[in-house]
């Protein structure tokens, strides 16, 4: 298992009658990150779920390399009846390693993303929102997961904490070389975080745009960051995809592109029926 | 209309800074003498005051309106003002109180020469004076509206009514002076709620200091439980007061003495427990609860005299309360620390072994005579000691420059950032 | 073990804590007080009378004998519902259909007056131990099954997902994800059930058993001893205090201190 990948084909999905996902396509590497973008309601949660096996394959496949693959749900989902502690060991414990081990490194890798021993003792109740993020995501990175599936884990957090939250999640991307699936709506984390921006639309969900980041993660700054993500608005695609109206503004003239469309056979496939919702 | 001033001699003087300055003062004294007094009748050195009622009568009058009053006046006309953050009382006002205080001590020690009526008028004058002159303060702030301190100080006025009313009639008025009691005691709990989140808070930050391993605690005196208190003893005193030795008032006694005890949930804080203010404090509500579990044994099972009861919570609890008042309002109103030398444990360590001796002197079998006279002194050494060393203290000026009822002052003449104790 | 051990180590100040329970059957006992002074002890007991009365029956042995034979006959019944109410409670909270058919059932067994069932048992078992246990166990079954049921209903399907994800072996989901929360809506049923059980098993025996605290109640009633009838009333429900307060209770906060906010 060289080179593991999570390969994507022709995926549909319906509930009912109402179509939610029509022809995704798309593969991912390891170490590679790949942001699913796309505005709310465009079934980016369906297919998080497809890939991590909540939910059944319908129409297409989805042939998962990944030995080990994780999911970051919105919301903690801590159980709320064991402490931290027990929490974060939890994806250890369903593993069948002994206690005394999954424990220390629980502590270990909690002490890494800012729990403290007092806020291990304490139960999820007691955390704030923050301290429970920071426990699901010790929860999810405990058994060194080769494939991070991010379903908006931080976005109910205010920006600074989602930024110290992204900034620990990179590090220890940039450490293990996990590949990560992200989802979000969030334009500009995604280009702050991401190898390749997959692009959603709507009615049914498909992929309409896909763009490549050249410029590596760890050289991203502020600047960048805006200026990609201006780029990123302009793309007649994107703002159809989140109903922005026609853009006015010019391209800013003088500077290299920071982005590439990338050409994509899908793209151009007409969605198979129309959606009733 | 007439206008109140202090006669020119005195304007200025240290001992009328403030208002609890002279009225503690008029407490100290009146804890000696009152006792003094007491301990030699009953030796049989020399006769008391020709007082009406008779000498149980003033006794227990003297202790609650001339003592127990006094107190209640100085804490309130320093501590009200502050906690409502209203302006301090006016010098000739509290100046004059005192003067009445005083006359109403002579008239009512006099009361077998003048009649009831000197008495009546400045004794009532004085109990209804404290309510009414701070009514205003007390009810400044709609959110904040301190029934509980109007509700306290209203009810010990109306025994004092009911107690002359008696008295006009020719009626035997003791039962007023017992519900005195039940209401001195709930003022005691309102007040003590205030002064302990200070004290005890202080303990356990000192306690934090000390081993900072400890985990960080905070002690609250919430309301419900105390409420639960105060609710208990206005029954007992009701029911003392309709139903004088029924059986219903023990069960209501010992209600009271378990709600006491309840009180203490809040209180157990670990080891700042142990420091003596906290621990002094503390006292004050295990010698009330036993002193309503002993009037609940005695009118239950006629296990001993409600005397020995009724001495726990008074010599007891209100002894170590009025001692503790004088102590931690009385030095921080004058701008000093918490006195650290040794008379203090001494003397509170002094009362609460008055107390238990005034109880174990009601045991049956025990030498009766010689345990009285050992309480009673026990209480003069302790207020004696409190005297020596206190008043020194109200009598001086204020060494940190204040010059009036401020908490300590710092080197730039501000106001420490302390929380405040009322 | 660590259980025991914040249970051992909270014990002071949770007895401490009886005190505010303690001042309010005081005051009750005032009032008591004045009910039996204003009717007269023929009437009504005063309190003190009522625990010398108890005292005598302490001291003959009897207390012990009738309270253990009632007790016996409550915590059989309880038993019963607990076991059946439980498992069944479980299975029809897993079945949608179950559930679906269960309820209408368990609002007839909930509305139907024990004293019927009473009848019902005396016709069934005679003057034999099965009258009481029968009647506790059928008033007690709807309230114990209903709490499981409940339970297995609100089983919260973020916490299973979440658990599948992180491939939670069979056992694990069980002792980890259903069990606790389970666990969350029986207990409360338990409590509940056992205070039902107390009350229905003297009416039981009131009416009929040759022994028990009830029988004892129906003599006491016979000989117009008032006296005596509080005695075993302040007996019966000074047990199920004792029981509430000093094991259910503590139980109760340790099991469930994940549900206090800081």
């Amino acid at each position: 298992m060289s080179h593991p990948r999570l390969e994507v084909r022709q995926l549909a999905h319906s509930f009912v009658r109402t179509q939610v996902l029509a022809d995704i396509s798309f593969t991912l590497s390891a170490g590679e990150v790949c942001a699913l973008v796309g505005p709310s309601g465009c079934g980016k949660t369906t297919l998080l779920h497809l890939c991590n096996g909540l939910l059944d394959v319908q129409d297409g496949g989805i042939a998962n390399g990944f030995a080990n693959p994780v999911t970051l749900f919105q919301q903690p989902r801590l159980l709320p009846w064991k402490t931290a502690q027990g929490n974060i060991a939890l994806s250890l414990k369903a593993r069948g390693v002994p206690r005394a081990r999954r424990e220390a490194a629980a502590i270990r890798l909690a002490a890494r993303l800012g729990l403290s021993r007092d806020d291990l003792d304490k139960f999820p109740r007691q955390l704030s929102g923050g301290m429970q993020s920071r426990v699901a995501l010790a929860r999810a990175l405990l058994p060194e997961p080769d494939l991070l599936l991010l379903d908006e884990p931080f976005a109910a957090l205010d920006i600074g904490l989602k930024t110290e939250l992204y900034a620990l999640l990179q590090q220890l991307q940039a450490e293990r070389g996990m590949a990560v699936l992200m989802i979000t709506h969030d334009l500009m984390e995604a280009v702050r975080l991401s190898d390749r921006i997959l692009l959603m639309a709507a009615e049914p969900g498909r992929i309409v745009g896909r763009f490549a980041l050249a410029q590596p993660r760890a050289q991203r700054d502020d600047a960048w960051v805006y200026r990609t993500t201006a780029e990123l608005l302009q793309e007649r695609v994107v703002r159809d995809s989140f109903g922005l109206p026609d853009a006015v503004a010019v391209q800013p003239a003088g500077q290299p592109a920071t982005l590439s469309v990338l050409p994509d056979s899908s793209l151009d496939a007409p969605p198979r029926s129309p959606s009733r919702c | 209309m007439l206008k109140l001033a202090v006669p020119a001699r005195w304007q200025g003087a240290p001992w009328l800074l403030c208002a609890f300055r002279p009225f503690f003062l008029a407490t100290l004294a009146s804890a000696v003498l009152l006792i003094g007094l007491w301990l030699g009748y009953l030796r049989g050195l020399w006769p008391l005051p020709t007082a009406l009622g008779g000498p149980l009568v003033w006794h227990a009058h003297e202790l609650l309106f001339g003592f127990g009053l006094a107190a209640v006046a100085g804490f309130v006309l320093t501590a009200v003002p502050e906690f409502t953050r209203t302006a301090p009382v006016g010098r000739p006002l509290f100046f004059w109180l005192l003067v009445l205080w005083l006359l109403a001590r002579a008239s009512f020690w006099l009361s077998g020469l003048l009649g009831p009526w000197p008495a009546a008028l400045c004794n009532v004058g004085l109990a209804l004076a404290l309510p009414l002159l701070l009514a205003r303060r007390l009810f400044a702030e709609p959110s904040r509206r301190q029934w509980a301190f109007a509700a306290g100080l209203l009810s010990f006025a109306l025994t004092a009514i009911g107690f002359y009313s008696d008295l006009l009639q020719g009626l035997p008025p003791m039962r007023w002076l017992h519900a005195g009691i039940g209401a001195m005691l709930a003022l005691v709990l309102i007040a003590l709620s205030r002064i302990s989140m200070r004290i005890v808070n202080d303990a356990l930050e000192a306690r934090q200091a000390d081993d900072p391993q400890d985990e960080p605690r905070v002690y609250r005196a919430l309301p419900p439980r105390r409420n639960l208190a105060i609710f208990c003893i206005a029954l007992y005193t009701l029911a003392e007061f309709l139903l004088p030795g029924a059986r219903v008032g023990g069960w209501l006694a010992l209600a009271c003495a378990a709600a006491l005890f309840n009180i203490l949930n809040d209180w157990h804080v670990g080891r700042a427990l142990f420091s003596r203010w906290a621990l002094s404090l503390y006292l004050i509500y295990w010698l009330m609860a036993l002193g309503y579990a002993a009037l609940g044994a005695a009118l239950l099972w006629q296990a001993l005299p409600m005397s020995a009861g009724r001495h726990l919570l008074t010599l007891g609890g209100m002894g170590l309360s009025v001692f503790a008042v004088l102590n931690i309002a009385g030095r921080t109103h004058s701008g000093e620390e918490l006195d650290p030398r040794a008379w203090v444990p001494t003397s509170a360590a002094l009362l609460v072994a008055g107390a238990l001796l005034r109880l174990a002197a009601g045991l049956p079998g025990w030498p009766y005579g010689t345990l009285i006279v050992a309480s009673g002194l026990a209480w003069l050494i302790a207020f004696g000691l409190t005297g020596y060393h206190l008043g020194a203290v109200f009598i001086r000026p204020r060494r940190d420059g204040g010059l009036g009822c401020e908490e300590p002052l710092d080197a730039h003449g501000e106001e420490g950032t302390a929380p405040r104790c009322g | 073990m660590r259980l025991l051990r914040t249970l051992l180590g909270d014990w002071p100040a949770y007895l401490w804590s009886g005190w505010g329970a303690l001042a309010s059957l005081l005051l009750l006992f005032a009032g008591w007080q004045l009910a039996a002074e204003h009717y007269g002890s023929l009437v009504l007991a005063q309190p003190l009378e009522a625990f010398a009365s108890l005292g005598r029956f302490w001291a003959e042995g009897s207390a012990v004998q009738e309270l253990a034979i009632t007790g016996r006959r409550a915590l059989s019944g309880l038993a019963l519902a607990l076991l059946i109410g439980s498992a069944l409670g479980l299975a029809a909270g897993v079945s949608m259909t179950a559930s679906m058919m269960s309820r209408p059932l368990v609002t007839v067994l909930l509305g139907m007056p024990p004293i019927a069932w009473l009848v019902l048992a005396m016709l069934w078992f005679g003057a034999s131990d099965g009258t009481p246990v029968f009647t506790v166990f059928v008033a007690a079954f709807p309230v114990v099954f209903i709490g499981a049921l409940q339970g297995t209903r609100t089983l919260d399907g973020q916490l299973r997902e979440m658990a599948r994800t992180l491939h939670l072996p069979p056992h694990l989901m069980v002792l980890d994800v259903y069990l606790p929360h389970l666990f969350s809506y029986l207990f409360p049923a338990w409590v509940a059930a056992l205070g039902m059980s107390w009350k229905i098993v003297i009416m039981a025996e009131l009416l009929a058993s040759q022994d028990g605290v009830g029988a004892a109640l129906a003599i006491t009633r016979s000989h117009l001893d008032s006296a005596g009838t509080l005695a075993w009333v302040s007996a019966v429900v000074g047990l199920l205090l004792a029981i509430e307060y000093l094991l259910l209770e503590p139980l109760k906060r340790e099991v469930e201190r994940w549900r206090e906010p800081s």
